[in-house]
């Protein structure tokens, strides 16, 4: 096991570094990622206590822990529809985002034409509208479309959200990435489309892994559209959390509970998925 | 002509390339940025419905409200303390990340948690860490017999307290972006660099900060935009108190829309905040490029 | 059990009554064919309608709904109640795009009063006379306070019928002003004396000695409005002109900035919610001026609830206080498909006999009678405050523009109490608001 990187010659250590110095690191990061982790790990100690262990004055951090919240949560069956389709939306909004955003990135990142750059500053600028400004103008034309309140139509209102961001963050990846790889390609004989899905994508699989993550937990975690362009049929998870805070209290326990439920799964996800982000260290053998 | 690799290319081929996610995005909003201006041109009580012309005289009440432009600096300040915050941590969080040993993937997927939880949850739990009274921190500084602090319960210290929860939620978003661009970086150039004898820092500053240069521009414009927009935690934690200490840009803008009911006004609030966003994207990206091409 | 299992319990057993009748209802028609009365057959050919009513949810709205529903539906068997509700804190803005953007989804919603003159102006909901008979109309005239009753009334006709209402009144706990040696302030000016003692006494265990709702908006607005109009005062006079830079709002605002050191911290951003829990869980022992509740006076969800006494607010010098009206009626939107079926609910949810069961499933009633019902009083001894109240009440102002009007003075109020500003200055930043916004409404010429 070698550290080949800058940061090795901070500490002094070129090659092999040996055992203890790796371990010491890793204490250093763990240490960083459990500060970090703070405030979660704090909702999920409200999620172990009882309803009246959590209005105490003083916050404890010794107590009979309880698993009654997961278990109201579990038994509430709109919640599970909620967070399912969150899921369904969320997925979908990311593949066709990343299928989109990938195309025009590439376009844009290894074509120079005339309207490039007004191009590239347009679809900045979708990102700048602020929501809010948009919402009744979306709920108008939806219902004169018969989209409130569907999948379909909650996933084309979060598409101008989602691609800006994917094409400029995946525009500036394949800019990274370098053109002779291209050019190789087409000395060999590949047209556009080949060096496209042959090359330049497998190269960028770590780029596209990050962007994925971004655009699913963007989509998961919007809330102003899905308020007012869904009702009970659609209605997402971050909608449905809302509801935990009542009129006078907030259901702190059911409330950490499902949160942590949502937490784990997408943790999951975004573990398998970011592993491509370590091959990252092979990209430099074009020579 | 469209110049591309290996030389030039009939125009036709970069618009393959477009066309779908082009068409897909002008076909959804055409209608809604038609409408906005055109909102922003009345006078629209969303309750009543009807709509009346008046022109202008939106752009120049809310040129006018003192209480606007001041949100529009505070919102200015707020976004330069808080993306320079997450710039440095994250960049710091993601030198610290290059390197592969086992364990690391895991702690790695562990810090992108802040941008997993849901926004609201987000919102809610630093609400109730920063209580004087039965709040988490204050507890702790208090086992470190150190006295507590009022948060966001003062006008002074509301709006740090906010930025304090808005880094800690997405410092990992800037972290995970520049960590894939170091590791992007030929472990070759690298190599020669350190057997050259060149120490940490010179490695850092005058080789890896350049060559990530593009990526760290697009993460500061992405940053500076969603900290202009931001909403979801002024909603949850503070709603613009207290007093007026919190009341940013984009929350004045939802006040406005549904609290005051009035679209007109609050799709020229949209647009004046857009035109905000615009003029420090450019501002940021002459900064960084430097004549340099996008 | 929690606010949420009891909903759950609750619509189980509906699932369960509905499964029943469902069966009893096919065995009876298909066994009973031949012994069918003439009323039998005029019931079976009575057509089944479902209808669809929108609330805010848990306690008054949600819950209160969920348990009167079940007896409507025993009583007209040939109607459905579909309810959806959404957290209070979402309901009004989600409710203002639907109903403004003319949604049918709908058939009944609740609202309270400052949106009836701009749904009605904008003929999004419909008058309800020609639904009630003329007694219904007469009872309801001599139940509900007529201040009250008036504010869901707009050009003579009635768009909302209210089963609820509320409005601002003082909460204050009984064991610490024994303690402190004080009485309850009668009015404004007794007050910071009050508070003093409070603070005296209130030092050792910490306890602050006043709290309210002053967040930004309508929270600062309303606290405001009420002491302002207990003085006299009004928001303008009868051209339209603005009057509230003058004596009385200093007043007021000079009221509320020497209350201020004896405040509880989150007093300054707090919303009603936040000040119910502060005098819930014992942080503070006075609010002069808080949205009514039921949770202060319920022992089983206050810690103090036996404590904590209610009375009106105190008087403005000799005049009696005048308290910001609340509350929520029910309306029928114009694009109700079963407008009908829908107003049937409403007079069912709203009638004398249905109080009591109002009451025990969280309701907060309207009518006088009700709030009198010693049967009721077990569940809210607060309700003959309530009662009083109501009749000395303040309706919100009765213009479509009211709603930004309250949000720019509680913003004004703010800055003020915060020293972001200085009082004369929050009042002229006020007078200027309002002026603009009334003039472009065409009020003020």
């Amino acid at each position: 096991m070698t550290i080949r990187t800058p940061t090795a010659a901070l500490t002094g250590d070129e090659r092999r570094p040996g055992r203890a110095h790796e371990i010491l690191w890793l204490v250093l990061v763990g240490l960083v990622v459990l500060i970090w982790l703070g405030p979660v790990l704090w909702i999920s100690n409200i999620s172990l206590k009882t309803r009246a262990e959590i209005a105490v004055p003083v916050p404890s951090f010794i107590f009979r822990p309880t698993l009654e919240n997961y278990a109201a949560i579990l038994e509430n069956p709109n919640l599970v529809r909620y967070a399912a389709n969150s899921l369904i939306i969320a997925s979908v909004t990311t593949v066709i985002t990343i299928v989109l955003a990938s195309l025009a990135a590439y376009g844009l990142a290894r074509f120079t034409f005339r309207g490039r750059e007004g191009l590239l500053t347009w679809i900045l600028s979708l990102r700048m509208m602020p929501v809010i400004a948009v919402v009744v103008p979306f709920y108008i034309m939806y219902q004169r479309l018969g989209l409130l309140d569907t999948y379909a139509g909650i996933i084309l209102a979060y598409l101008p959200v989602t691609l800006p961001f994917a094409i400029w963050l995946l525009y500036s990846f394949i800019r990274d990435v370098p053109v002779v790889l291209d050019e190789a390609a087409m000395l060999d004989g590949c047209g556009p489309w080949r060096t496209f899905l042959e090359i330049v994508l497998p190269v960028s699989l770590p780029s596209v892994a990050v962007t994925a993550i971004f655009t699913f937990i963007v989509c998961w975690n919007e809330f102003l559209l899905a308020l007012i362009l869904t009702a009970n049929r659609a209605k997402t998870f971050a909608v449905g959390m809302s509801e935990f805070v009542l009129s006078y209290e907030v259901l702190w326990g059911q409330i950490s509970a499902a949160a942590m439920m949502m937490l784990l799964p997408l943790l999951v996800i975004v573990y398998l998925v970011q592993r491509h982000i370590v091959k990252g260290m092979t990209l430099g053998a074009v020579r | 002509m469209a110049r591309g690799p290996g030389g030039n290319w009939d125009r036709f081929v970069p618009f393959q390339f477009l066309a779908p996610g082009l068409l897909v995005l002008i076909a959804i909003v055409v209608y809604p940025t038609i409408a906005i201006i055109q909102n922003s041109l009345y006078d629209w009580n969303l309750l009543v419905g009807n709509r009346r012309f008046v022109g202008v005289q939106n752009y120049a009440s809310l040129l006018a409200d003192q209480i606007f432009l001041k949100s529009l600096v505070r919102t200015s300040i707020y976004t330069a303390g808080v993306v320079s915050a997450e710039l440095v941590l994250g960049f710091a969080l993601a030198l610290l990340f290059n390197r592969s040993f086992p364990g690391l993937n895991v702690l790695r997927t562990l810090l992108i948690a802040p941008m997993l939880v849901a926004p609201v949850m987000v919102g809610l739990t630093w609400r109730f860490m920063y209580e004087p009274s039965i709040g988490v921190l204050n507890y702790l500084l208090s086992v470190i017999h150190l006295p507590g602090l009022r948060w966001i319960s003062d006008t002074a210290t509301a709006l740090p307290s906010v930025g304090l929860a808005d880094v800690w939620q997405w410092t990992p978003f800037v972290f995970l972006i520049l960590l894939a661009g170091l590791q992007s970086i030929p472990e070759s150039i690298v190599e020669a660099a350190v057997m050259d004898g060149a120490g940490a820092r010179r490695i850092i500053f005058e080789m890896q900060v350049p060559l990530l240069s593009r990526v760290i521009l697009i993460v500061v414009l992405l940053r500076v935009i969603d900290s202009v927009k931001l909403f979801d935690l002024i909603y949850v934690v503070t709603r613009g108190g207290p007093g007026n200490s919190t009341y940013l840009a984009s929350f004045y803008n939802y006040v406005v829309g549904f609290t005051q009911f009035q679209m007109g006004r609050a799709s020229a609030t949209a647009f004046l905040i857009m035109l905000m966003i615009s003029v420090l994207t450019m501002l940021l990206l002459r900064v960084i490029l430097r004549g340099e091409r996008l | 059990m929690s606010f949420e299992d009891e909903d759950r319990h609750e619509a189980f057993l509906h699932s369960r009554r509905e499964f029943l009748r469902k069966s009893l209802a096919v065995a009876s028609a298909t066994t009973a064919l031949p012994l069918l009365s003439p009323l039998r057959a005029a019931a079976a050919a009575t057509q089944r309608v479902t209808i669809t009513l929108w609330s805010p949810a848990g306690q008054r709205f949600g819950k209160a709904n969920a348990g009167i529903i079940p007896l409507f539906e025993r009583a007209h068997p040939n109607i459905k109640v579909n309810t959806v509700t959404t957290s209070i804190g979402e309901y009004f803005p989600k409710m203002a795009t639907e109903i403004g953007g003319g949604s049918t989804t709908y058939d009944l919603f609740q609202a309270i009063p400052t949106f009836v003159v701009a749904f009605a102006s904008g003929r999004k909901i419909v008058p309800l006379d020609d639904y009630l008979t003329a007694q219904e109309k007469a009872d309801l005239d001599a139940d509900i306070p007529k201040k009250y009753y008036d504010t869901f009334k707009f050009e003579g006709k009635i768009y909302g019928v209210p089963n609820d209402s509320n409005t601002q009144w003082s909460f204050y706990r009984k064991d610490l002003f024994r303690q402190a040696g004080v009485q309850l302030p009668k009015a404004w000016d007794d007050v910071e004396g009050v508070v003093k003692a409070l603070q005296k006494t209130g030092q050792k265990d910490g306890t602050f000695a006043y709290t309210a709702s002053l967040r930004r908006g309508e929270y600062a607005g309303a606290h405001f409005s009420t002491i302002f109009w207990s003085h006299g005062g009004e928001w303008w006079d009868a051209g339209f002109r603005p009057t509230i830079n003058n004596d009385i709002g200093k007043k007021t605002l000079e009221i509320m900035l020497s209350l201020m050191p004896y405040a509880d911290p989150g007093s300054i951003n707090a919303t009603e919610d936040d000040t119910i829990n502060a005098m819930g869980s014992g942080t503070a022992a006075y609010a002069p001026v808080l949205w009514g509740n039921s949770v202060l006076t319920n022992p089983s969800l206050a810690k103090r609830g036996a404590q904590i006494g209610t009375s009106v607010p105190p008087r403005g010098g000799s005049r009696l206080a005048s308290p910001m009206l609340g509350g929520l009626a029910y309306m029928i939107p114009v694009g109700a498909k079963n407008k009908d079926a829908a107003a049937r609910y409403i007079k069912f949810a709203t009638s004398r006999q249905i109080m009591r069961a109002w009451v025990k499933n969280t309701g907060q009633p309207a009518r006088v009678s009700a709030l009198r019902d010693p049967e009721n009083l077990k569940t809210g001894p607060y309700f003959p405050t309530l009662a009083q109240a109501l009749q000395q009440g303040h309706p919100q102002v009765r213009i479509a523009e009211s709603f930004q009007l309250l949000d720019a003075l509680g913003n004004q109020v703010a800055r003020a109490l915060t020293k972001e500003v200085t009082v004369a200055q929050a009042l002229q930043d006020i007078d200027a608001t309002f002026t603009e916004t009334l003039k472009k409404g065409g009020h003020l010429k």
